[in-house]
Parts: C-alpha cells; structure tokens; sequence
C-alpha cells in the first residue's frame, strides 16, 4: 500500500497517510499538482508556510520498469507565481515506493535550519546548523559520511537558503553526482522551510508489491527491447545531450548572444561530439554515465579535465546552449566549470545562464568573458548584489538591468532552443502552465514526418498533443529519453500501459496516457487560473515576434488565437 | 549534368562512413537534383538514423532537391530534453 508521509514542520511531527480516493494510482507530476491544486491556496506567497513542498515518486518507480526513477518535485513556485513541477534523475525516487511512500509533503517550516531523516522508522529531525551555507557537495559529503554510503541525499545549496527565485533542488545519483531539479525556484520553497536536506536510506526496506509479476515482466521486457532497438538511443549513449548542440546549431535555433541569432560560429568547440573527443582522452572521463539505477540509456557524463580530476557530471546541453553559445563562450571546460559552481551554490544552469546574458548585454561584465561568468556566478555565493540578481534568474535580472529583451514566459527563461525556428517549441513555452520549459513539450522535427517547425499553423495542435503526453510520462517517472520512442510506436505506449495494470492489478483503458495526462494538465491550469493567470500570460516577449532570427529570417507568428486553443481540452 | 556537394554527417553518423574526416566533410559529385535521400542510399545509412537534415541555415526534407556548392549536414535521431 502506498502512502502519503506527511511531514508537519512546525510540530515536527509526521503521519503516513493512506492515499485517499483523489489521490490514488498517482504518482509523479499528477500526484504532485493535485496535492498542490487541492491544498495550497493559489495566491498565498510561494514562500509562505501555507505552501507545500511535495517529494512524489512516479508510478512505476521502484520497479524493474527502465529509466522510472525520476523525482517529482512541486511547489507553488516563487519564480513564475504559478504551479510547477520540476523532476530530477538520482535514486531518491527508486527509495520512497520501498518504504511505502509514493509522496512527501512538507508542510509549514521548521525554526531552525534541520535535516530530515526518512528510514524504516520514520522521519528523524536532525538540526543542521553544522551545515548552515555550505554548496550542494559539501553537504552531500558530509551527510554520506553521517548516514553512510547507500542513502540517496535531496539538498539546497545557499541559494535555497537564501530563498532566491533561481534556486533548485539536488538529488543525488547512486555514484553521488548532483542531479538537478532545476527549474522554477523549488529550492528556495526548501529554503523557506528552514529543511537543507533530506536523507532517505531504504535499508530493510521491502520489494514494490507488483499485482501481476508476469505480465509485469513482459511487457516490460517489451519495452526495454523496444527502446534499445530505437536508433536514437545509440547517439545519446555514445554522446549524450551535447550531441544536440550541432544540431540545433545546424537548424539555426540554438540561442546564441542573448537569443539575437540562431547559430554559434564556434559551436563545434562546446559539441557533443568535440566533448567525446576531449574524454577519449581524458583520464576518468564517463561518457555514457546513468544518473538512476534501472537505467538502459546512459545518456549522461561525467566531465574530468586533462589530470582525471571531475569538472561535473554531468554536462547537458541546455547548459552548454544557456551558458555557453547564449553568453557567447566557447571554452568547454569554463563551461563546466560554471555548471559545478550553480550546481554547488543549488542555482538552475538555464535561468542562471539567461541571466548572465542579459547582464553581458548590459555591460555588467563582457560578452564571452567566461572568467567574469564565473566568477558572477560565485557572487550569489557571497550574496552580493549582482549575484542576488543573478540568483533570482533572468526575469529579475532583466527588469533590475531596464532590458527589453527578456527571454522568459511567466518569469521563467527559456530553454535552449529559440521559439521562431521551432515554433511548436515556442508554442509550448507560452502556454505551458509551468512558464517557459522545453520537456512539457519539445517539439523537435523529423524529416521522415512532415512536421514543418518554422510554419505557424499546426503548431497549438503538435503542443497540445505533446503537452499531454509528456504529463502523463511525468507521471509515471519515466525519463524522457526513455518515453520518446513509444511516440513514433504506438505499441510501446502499450507495453507502458500494461506494465501499469499489471503494477497496480487493473485493465487500464487503452487511452489511460492522455486520460492522466490531461487531468495532470487540467489541474496545474485551473491552480493557475485561481492564482490570477490569464491567457495574455501565455504569450512569448515581443521581441521573437519581431525580431527576425538569422540566418532564417523566422520571427514567432503563431497567433494568439492558437495559443488559446493548446489547453481546450 | 553533375553539381558539387559537401556532406557532413554529425552524431554517431560519422562513424557508420570508414575514414570520413569531420574538418573537411565528404566532397561528392552527384546528379542534377539529387536529393538528402538520394545521398543517404549512397552512404548506406538509414533514413531511420537521421534525425535532421540541414542546408546549413535550416531544417529541409529527405526529398528537397540539392543544388551546386550545397553543404548538406545530417543528424543523428535525437530529442531534446
């Protein structure tokens, strides 16, 4: 039976909860911005005690099904004042469902800084004075050598104490690398809960109870088989990420000097396949690291510098497209250098590196001046004023620097792919209840399709389409690169479906993904809506609608009218 | 009457074409109105391993026809996450 564990800050006290009937069979993004839409009250302060910080497994985490540990982390978020959920690879995930737990729910905030312990006992409250202000990896060291080696660590860096609105959450992977949900200030909601980190440590605990092992194990197996034999798989494992870099390079969408053009003459220097080069020969390099048990991609890294000592791990393109090619630099190890310090300080690499954008625009530091972008970056360290601005993300850095040329959607920035050449992408960054976030709903092209990206019509459907998908795998904890091939074979969205009934015992119908993924959706938009969004909230900046993008010429011409029509479900 | 292309392959595409140098590309001569398609059977890769097909300034289809001087890149099939 899984549960809710209920963690009351202000008593330090806690409840395991039998899900009740709203909440049952859910897990993930829905289990998450259900609580959320049920029990915070939409226009309370996202730092107020009112709001509530929900850890949710998904679905089918703690199984055998690949690549399902993704962690569900939800708010109301200080960034966009709307609800958000962000997930992160790690093994804190693939614990919770061992113990009987589908979700963690924060409530109030403790009065002084603490730890929280879950373990077969329960929740330990631990004071964490000892590890007031120190950056994410310290803490994780610290906190393995108290509670030992085969715990999975969730922290804030001083960014979440501070409560800045750039500020995400750490979970750690089982080789303890920081893994990053990122987006939308959920570390500052920790921050706001006065909890710096939770240890969860799985030991004696019991197997997930499947209903159905049998069926369970074959379609499972189906779609483990399905996957590898997908052919993207191949270049994820052998490049990770980064291979994107050349490729959105290519379609002339990769965000290059504050999103003025869409091309980086020096983008092969910060290229997945110049990165494979580089850790070919660089001792203790890991290409194809997995960031969660269970998983058959290994799309991940782990980055070492010319002696073998770690840089990060690992180094994503949306890093390298916000930091590297948006600022205009083209050191690769300054790159991961800077990742490393927004990872330590618990900062989002993308709203961190928009901003850092905006500030090289506006003469703060040079464009291209990699040691300057450090060392800024540094500064939300030492909470001077241009690294509080840096710290609370773009949207404020841009307002606070007088820029016109903000690249946000509902005080989020956006990812690493510019809107006016991949229009069903920008379509999805408008109108996405979470702001400007490119996995609700990526829509990449492919040339055996006849999806024209740049056309302006087609666009709210593709979004909506994938917006519903991509909620529902949010869901279910499964990993994006896991879940895109079941969109190009129907028959593995099957294998997922029935891997879920024979998990939970029930005939799903045959449409139980976008059935959970429009509920998932309906409830983060009606959350939204009560906080005061309109639909004039779901538009990109006027600059990509006017602002041609070179060398294409495409600005962002998809009308208001489409817009309104992705969530009319 | 025959036309100039340079082929870049990214990716693990590389890979699947022995001795292809990434600095120079492949220079091929091929037919008037050849397309991405018509090069990949030449190549021997699938169209199922490619993920985005480029002119250099953007996205263009397998059966967009190919014209003197082009740079033709493909991609691995890839997504963004």
């Amino acid at each position: 039976m899984q549960r809710l564990l209920r963690i009351d800050l202000n008593k330090k006290s806690f409840l395991f909860e039998e899900l009740s009937p709203k909440y049952v069979k859910l897990g993930g993004r829905a289990l998450s911005s259900q609580i959320i839409n049920r029990e915070v009250p939409p226009t309370v302060d996202a730092l107020d005690s009112r709001n509530k910080l929900i850890f949710a497994a998904g679905i089918l985490a703690g199984t055998s099904f690949p690549n399902s540990g993704r962690l569900s982390v939800g708010a109301k978020s200080p960034l966009t004042g709307g609800i958000k959920e962000a997930n992160a690879g790690g093994n804190a995930a693939q614990k919770l469902p061992k113990l009987g737990v589908q979700a963690i729910v924060l409530e109030g905030h403790a009065d002084q800084l603490t730890t929280l312990k879950i373990d077969n006992a329960g929740v330990s409250f631990i004071d964490a004075a000892a590890i007031k202000g120190l950056g994410n990896y310290q803490t994780i060291e610290d906190l393995k050598q108290e509670h030992g080696d085969k715990v999975s660590i969730i922290s804030i860096g001083p960014a979440g104490e501070k409560k800045l609105k750039a500020a995400g959450v750490s979970v750690t992977s089982p080789d303890f690398h920081v893994r990053m949900a990122a987006r939308g200030g959920l570390g500052a909601v920790m921050g706001s809960k006065n909890v710096k980190a939770i240890v969860i440590d799985d030991t004696d605990s019991q197997k997930v109870e499947i209903m159905d092992r049998e069926i369970f194990k074959k379609a499972t197996a189906k779609f483990t088989k399905g996957v590898l034999a997908y052919p993207m798989i191949e270049g994820l494992n052998a490049l990770g990420t980064p291979v994107l870099v050349n490729m959105i390079n290519g379609m002339g969408c990769l965000p290059t000097r504050n999103y003025s053009v869409g091309q980086f003459d020096r983008a092969h220097q910060i290229s997945g396949e110049y990165m494979a080069e580089l850790m070919a020969k660089r001792p203790n390099s890991v290409p194809a690291h997995k960031c969660m048990a269970g998983c058959v991609i290994g799309c991940s890294n782990i980055f070492t510098n010319e002696k073998g000592d770690v840089i990060v791990s690992g180094l994503e393109y949306e890093t390298i497209g916000l930091v590297g090619s948006n600022c205009m630099i083209d050191d690769i190890d300054m790159i991961a250098k800077i990742n490393w310090a927004c990872n330590d300080i618990g900062v989002d690499t993308m709203d961190v590196g928009a901003a850092l954008a905006l500030a090289m625009e506006a003469d703060i530091l040079k464009m291209g001046d990699a040691n300057g972008a450090l060392a800024l970056v540094n500064e939300i360290r030492q909470g001077t004023d241009n690294g509080l601005m840096i710290g609370n993300g773009c949207k404020v850095t841009g307002d606070t620097l007088g820029s016109k040329r903000i690249p946000h959607v509902k005080g989020q920035s956006l990812a690493a792919y510019d809107p006016r050449g991949l229009k069903g992408t920008g379509t999805s960054y408008a109108t996405s209840s979470m702001g400007a976030d490119h996995t609700v709903g990526n829509a990449i092209p492919n040339p055996l399709s006849q999806y024209d990206p740049s056309s302006p019509d087609g666009q709210a459907e593709m979004s909506s389409f994938l917006q519903i998908y991509h909620a529902a795998i949010d869901s279910m904890g499964i990993c994006l690169f896991a879940s895109l091939p079941a969109l190009d074979f129907a028959d593995l969205q099957g294998h997922i479906v029935q891997s879920i009934g024979a998990l939970l015992g029930e005939t799903l119908d045959e449409d139980y993904i976008k059935q959970l993924g429009i509920a998932t959706l309906k409830a983060e938009r009606e959350f939204n809506i009560n906080a005061g969004f309109t639909k004039e909230d779901d538009r990109l900046p006027q600059f990509f609608k006017k602002e041609p993008l070179l060398p294409s010429g495409n600005v962002f011409d998809v009308s208001d009218d489409d817009l309104d029509k992705v969530n009319a479900f | 009457m025959a036309i100039q292309l340079t082929i870049h392959l990214f990716g693990t595409l590389s890979s699947k074409v022995p001795n292809y140098d990434h600095k120079k590309g492949l220079l091929v001569d091929a037919p008037d109105a050849v397309t991405p398609e018509d090069l990949l059977k030449d190549l021997k890769i699938p169209l199922t391993h490619i993920g985005f097909v480029s002119d250099g300034r953007q996205a263009i289809q397998f059966d967009t026809p190919l014209t003197d001087k082009m740079n033709v890149s493909f991609f691995s099939l890839i997504s963004g996450g």
